[in-house]
């Protein structure tokens, strides 16, 4: 089938205008999402000079005052600026969020594409321990690791990193396989290629595309799963997150009902946040799944 | 059939044992496993009170035996029943789970329910309805509705529901059928959003392929209205894939329950798994994460019996 | 008056690059009881003709022109009269038995599903009815069948399954869909003499969509052929066999093999492909293939005449008509 209609894709290619550039195909959506993640991003990174209240210092407003000119977010039930507690709070949760997709690519990636490449007993075997992995509810497995090991941002992020293994590990073994059976990797190996060269020169960049949707969509989960486990006040011990910040302002129906803004803010940040993460990732593997079928 | 069932209960088997043994791997070699067991008591209290329970834990542990034999030992416990008990509370832990248990079930029952009810009348009319307007906006929401965390759902509907508008009731309650449903609206709410959302997707998705089936057209041309053709030709053959994240959601769902257990104070699993880390009381903890996790693999493994009363094609061989 | 009536019919889908001209000015009519063929190549807009008629096109689809069935406006139908005009006035057969059969409903549920629902008939004398169906469309062993699943069954019971759910509630009315081009020519036989059958036991008019000539020589009262969306040629099936007009006819006469043929004789498949639809057309449709294309072809649309002044009922939209053998 596909040798027969070569041609005259060819054919009609020439004739078609020219597509249009990947930025203008991702979109006005994705480049919004992708603004407001780098924003929240730049103000993480710039905390300690941005001209913030100190988060930890209370009485900066009055008892969940709301918001005004000067204090934007309104301030939470200790009089804490609840702007700063957010931008604060942002950091632990990002950089959870990344050290521990950093974590799942590394392994789970690396794992699933030697496991794709070489296949035999050892495919066996890291699929069945994907399959193990799996089968324990991702909280659970977070909870337990986070319990035994220690509430500090490196075990919190190991602990959520390693839930990141098996997905990752599975995706990059299918788009390995996938890739392994091509001609131009058939190509390298006749050539000569070493099993190294082939999987870092012909293998690797192929399957980095649609792994950076997921990175994108895994980000938006980590960082929901330490929200969880802040919430769960099972997180970083004395840690300032959003997850702990939406804890502390949601959990008292007093307070919620004098000053819903306290939990409100944060939760409209990570809101938008995570929904922005996901929407970048899918516009990525849209796009890319199209121009993956026109090959 | 029957092949299948034994490969699937075989791989059942292997994953339950590789979880047991991954947890109770954890509780030895991650730290002192007397440590892990009794929590605070291990070493900072002295006396000979302390002594006597921590060679209780000793005994009941089996740590004075290799890690295998010990690791045997705690395993045909827990297949007997015998979770071990909590040394902080004095309780075993199979009350605790007793005691529990139903509560979370019902609430993920509840949960799922919800859900089903929603989605698959959501799923049929915005099928119906493909790529036109009311559609995309469908779509919108259920990305919404996807994107937005639990706990922080937890939140919102807490504050407007039973804050704002007093609908429902601030604190759990139980002691009638009816408080118990009532009490358990919001948290089973915040549960279905997002399971809402992935069916709604999903079955939209092969609701859409299936409705461009040749028997669509045959069951159009007999003359069916629309909605009838949509329940009862379309439906059942666009399950598939619905059904096989069912199985994979139970696990979020568990996910989940603890968090809205704890948030709303349902004395369920979740709920009981937070304060027992809260409180260092790792034998509660594991016994819970091996229960809940054997309850995982089993509903998953109903879940594919299940893919062959959907479908009289699949044999059930691979 | 005829049961069936199509005037001036039109379709016109919209998609993503524009309008596709899929049927246009198409005319027929289907007497009560009599048979008609409507005979093209893929693309020709046939399928398309009868699904505008059994309202099964998407909604991108525009429709113009005019169905009157027995008096009635079939495109703008009371609701209350087409709740019970599809499936019961007017039922259809399709083409692929394989895929026609819902794989997830045993046979006696999609046999009965149509009578249950527009005859309100109880469970019991709905499956003695289909009982009766099956063994009228010569299925042995009926209420066995009624148990099992599409998947139990060969392509040529399936199709006959597919006919009886069609009869189900005694349609006026049959459409069939080259009903037998999915299956094993043995079986195609089959098929085709027991729609012929019952097209006359049961007195029922039937409309038989096929690419084949061969086909509907002997099972019509008429034919009509189609190249394009628009009908080339159309007439009673003995005086088309007789006075072939069109080009196009000639093709298809000539591209089916025949037993009358000598030895030897090479079937001559009709060279180039069918026209884009996505161009209105200016010029014959037909005109880029025909053997006998002249200069006139190629400026206007060819105005639809009638031969021996309209006593034989045979039409042709022709420039440079071929009468006899070519």
């Amino acid at each position: 089938m596909a040798d027969t209609h070569e041609p005259v894709t060819e054919l009609e290619a020439v004739d078609a205008p020219p597509p249009p550039s990947i930025a203008k195909q991702l979109g006005l959506g994705f480049w919004l999402s992708s603004g407001f993640v780098a924003l929240v991003v730049v103000l993480a990174l710039l905390a300690p000079v941005l001209p913030l209240a100190d988060p930890n210092e209370t009485a900066i407003g009055g008892r969940l005052e709301g918001p005004r000119s000067g204090l934007w977010f309104g301030a939470d039930s200790t009089g804490r600026d609840v702007l700063s507690l957010t931008i604060w709070g942002s950091r632990i949760s990002l950089l959870v969020g990344f050290i521990a997709i950093l974590i799942g690519f590394a392994v789970g990636g690396t794992v699933g594409i030697a496991a794709g490449y070489f296949r035999g007993v050892f495919d066996k075997i890291v699929s069945f321990v994907f399959v193990t992995l799996l089968s324990f509810p991702a909280l659970i497995l977070a909870i337990l690791i986070t319990t035994l090991l220690g509430r500090t941002v490196a075990w919190v992020s190991v602990s959520i990193g390693i839930l990141a293994i098996a997905p990752v590990g599975r995706l990059a073994r299918a788009q390995t396989l996938v890739f392994a059976e091509r001609e131009f990797v058939t190509a390298a190996r006749l050539l000569g290629a070493s099993d190294r060269r082939i999987l870092l020169k012909e293998i690797l960049p192929n399957v980095v595309i649609p792994m950076s949707a997921l990175a994108l969509l895994g980000m938006g989960i980590a960082i929901v799963a330490e929200g969880t486990l802040a919430f769960l006040a099972i997180s970083v011990e004395d840690g300032l997150s959003w997850g702990r910040q939406i804890q502390d302002a949601g959990s008292s129906a007093r307070n919620l009902q004098n000053g819903p803004h306290a939990a409100l803010f944060p939760i409209g940040v990570l809101f938008l946040t995570v929904l922005s993460l996901n929407y970048a990732g899918d516009r990525i593997r849209e796009v890319f799944d199209a121009k993956e079928l026109q090959l | 059939m029957v092949k299948f069932v034994a490969g699937r209960l075989v791989q059942m088997v292997l994953v339950v044992l590789s979880v047991t043994l991954l947890a109770f791997g954890a509780l030895n070699f991650l730290g002192d496993p007397l440590f892990n067991i009794l929590g605070a008591i291990a070493d900072e209290a002295s006396g000979p009170e302390f002594d006597e329970v921590r060679n209780a834990a000793r005994a009941e542990y089996n740590l004075d035996e290799p890690f295998l034999v010990r690791y045997g030992l705690w395993l045909s416990d827990m297949a007997q029943g015998d979770f071990g008990r909590s040394f902080a509370n004095g309780t075993t832990v199979s009350e605790e789970l007793g005691r529990r248990l139903p509560v979370t079930i019902q609430l993920m029952v509840y949960a799922q329910v919800l859900a089903l009810l929603i989605s698959v009348p959501w799923a049929l009319w915005s099928a119906s309805k493909a790529y036109k307007a009311v559609d995309k906006v469908s779509t919108v929401v259920s990305f919404a509705m996807l994107g937005i965390p639990v706990f922080a759902l937890a939140v919102i509907v807490f504050w407007l529901f039973a804050v704002r508008w007093n609908i429902f009731p601030t604190r759990f309650e139980d002691d009638t059928i009816r408080s118990r449903l009532v009490s358990m609206f919001l948290p089973a709410s915040v549960l279905a959003v997002p399971l809402i959302a992935t069916y709604q997707r999903l079955l939209r998705t092969d609701l859409i392929s299936t409705l461009q089936e040749d028997f669509i057209a045959v069951a159009r041309a007999k003359g069916l209205p629309q909605w009838r053709v949509l329940v009862r030709h379309a439906l059942r053959p666009s399950l598939f894939s619905m059904l096989t994240v069912f199985g994979i959601q139970t696990g979020a769902l568990i996910g989940g329950s603890l968090i809205v257990e704890s948030y709303f104070s349902i004395p369920g699993i979740g709920a009981g798994v937070v304060e027992a880390i809260i409180r260092d009381d790792f034998p509660v903890v594991l016994a819970i994460v091996v229960v809940v996790t054997v309850i995982f693999v089993v509903v998953n493994f109903f879940v594919d019996i299940l893919y062959s009363f959907l479908d009289p094609r699949v044999q059930l061989d691979g | 008056m005829a049961l069936l009536e199509v005037r001036d019919l039109a379709v016109t889908f919209s998609t993503a690059n524009g309008p596709v001209y899929a049927v246009s000015d198409v005319s027929f009519s289907v007497e009560r009881g009599a048979a008609i063929g409507i005979v093209g190549e893929s693309g020709s807009g046939k399928s398309v003709t009868v699904k505008s008629l059994m309202n099964l096109l998407p909604s991108s689809a525009k429709i113009d022109g005019t169905a009157t069935y027995d008096g009635l406006d079939v495109f703008n139908l009371e609701p209350s009269r087409r709740k019970h005009f599809y499936g019961v006035d007017v039922a259809m057969v399709f083409q692929n038995p394989m895929t026609s059969l819902n794989p997830v409903k045993r046979i006696g549920e999609q046999l009965t599903e149509g009578m249950r629902f527009h005859r309100k008939l109880s469970r019991g004398d709905a499956t003695a009815r289909a009982v009766e169906l099956l063994d009228l469309v010569r299925i042995p062993d009926p209420a066995k069948r009624l148990r099992q699943y599409p998947h139990e069954l060969s392509g040529g019971m399936r199709q006959r399954v597919v006919i009886a759910m069609a009869l189900a509630n005694d349609p006026a009315l049959l459409i069939a869909d080259e009903p037998t081009t999915a299956l094993d020519v043995t079986v195609q036989r089959d098929i085709l003499d027991l729609l012929d059958g019952l097209r006359r036991d049961l007195d029922m008019a039937l409309v038989l969509i096929t690419h084949d000539l061969g086909v509907v020589r002997d099972r019509t009262d008429d034919i009509v052929v189609m190249y394009g969306g628009r009908v080339m040629e159309g007439a009673p099936t003995e005086d088309l066999f007789a006075n072939t007009v069109h080009p196009y006819t000639h093709a298809l006469r000539s591209s089916i093999p025949n037993m009358s043929m000598p030895r030897g004789t090479r079937l001559s498949p009709i060279p180039g492909s069918p026209p884009d639809l996505a161009i209105a057309p200016t010029s014959c449709p037909f005109a880029p293939r025909c053997t006998h294309v002249t200069d006139a072809c190629r400026t206007a649309l060819p105005a639809t005449k009638t031969l021996d002044s309209g006593a034989s009922g045979h039409t042709y939209a022709c420039v440079n008509p071929q009468l006899g053998e070519v």
